[in-house]
């Protein structure tokens, strides 16, 4: 699986532009 | 917790002497972690099949109009729309100073043998939880130039941004949380809250899905 910022939409960047973004995954046992 | 960055080409996480997680960082395609354990030491991850080998762990990758850097190989790319493999290359790879957390900054170039699309500051920390290890991974791309991200052309939701190939056993008896997200799920994009990263004053796009995954009792 996948989780990100173009799934089911395009995005235009020019240059210098930025792309930023932070995930959090949490590895847990029970 | 500590993190150690290897000449061999990985950077380990440690819990005491428990490895929490291995980062490879000199793979000619994509860095990413396997393992991905919880902290009783079980990855989350599967290793690659043979019919998906860019699947390597935990990853990121994108795909442009003219340039793909998710599958590595044409045999493995969509035949309806076959483009230049790229290749996301480490220039740089430090651990965080301790204020700054357990973890490593890696500068990345996203490029093909002729041309630069992105250059990248990676920064993945870790932190501990009651019976969890928290992952935090940031990713601030700058486009080298003009561009275009697309789509996958794959049936369903796509395979682009942060992804992992998680362990047959999760699907037995393990979830993933929140329930409602999806493979491919696209949370709502927010603006950036790090303004101070983007001091030229040049428009952010930014995503900040969040992927809580619980290892089940393997079978």
């Amino acid at each position: 699986m996948s989780f990100g910022p173009t799934n089911n939409r395009e995005l235009d960047l020019r240059q210098g532009e930025h792309l930023k973004g932070t995930y959090a995954v949490t590895v847990a046992k029970r | 917790m500590r993190v150690i960055i290897n000449d061999n080409s990985t950077v380990e996480f440690f819990d005491d002497n428990r490895l929490c997680g291995t980062y490879h960082y000199e793979d000619p395609f994509k860095s990413y972690f396997r393992p991905l354990n919880t902290p009783d030491g079980r990855d989350v991850v599967d290793p690659p099949p043979k019919d998906h080998p860019h699947h390597k762990g935990l990853q990121f990758g994108l795909c442009l109009s003219d340039v793909n850097f998710w599958e590595e190989d044409l045999a493995h790319e969509p035949k309806e729309r076959q483009l230049p493999i790229g290749r996301q290359l480490t220039e740089r790879i430090d651990t965080l100073p301790v204020t700054q957390g357990i973890g490593f900054t890696q500068t990345v170039m996203w490029c093909t043998d002729s041309i630069v699309s992105f250059l990248e500051t990676r920064t993945v920390t870790v932190t501990q939880a009651p019976n969890a290890y928290v992952w935090t991974w940031r990713s601030d791309l700058i486009a080298s130039r003009n561009l275009k991200i697309v789509t996958s052309v794959w049936p369903g939701p796509g395979y682009t941004g942060l992804g992992l190939r998680l362990a047959q056993a999760l699907f037995q008896q393990g979830s993933t949380r929140p329930s409602d997200i999806t493979s491919g799920a696209t949370p709502p994009a927010k603006e950036s809250r790090s303004p101070s990263s983007n001091k030229r004053n040049k428009p952010t796009h930014s995503f900040y899905p969040a992927a809580r995954i619980r290892q089940g009792s393997p079978t």
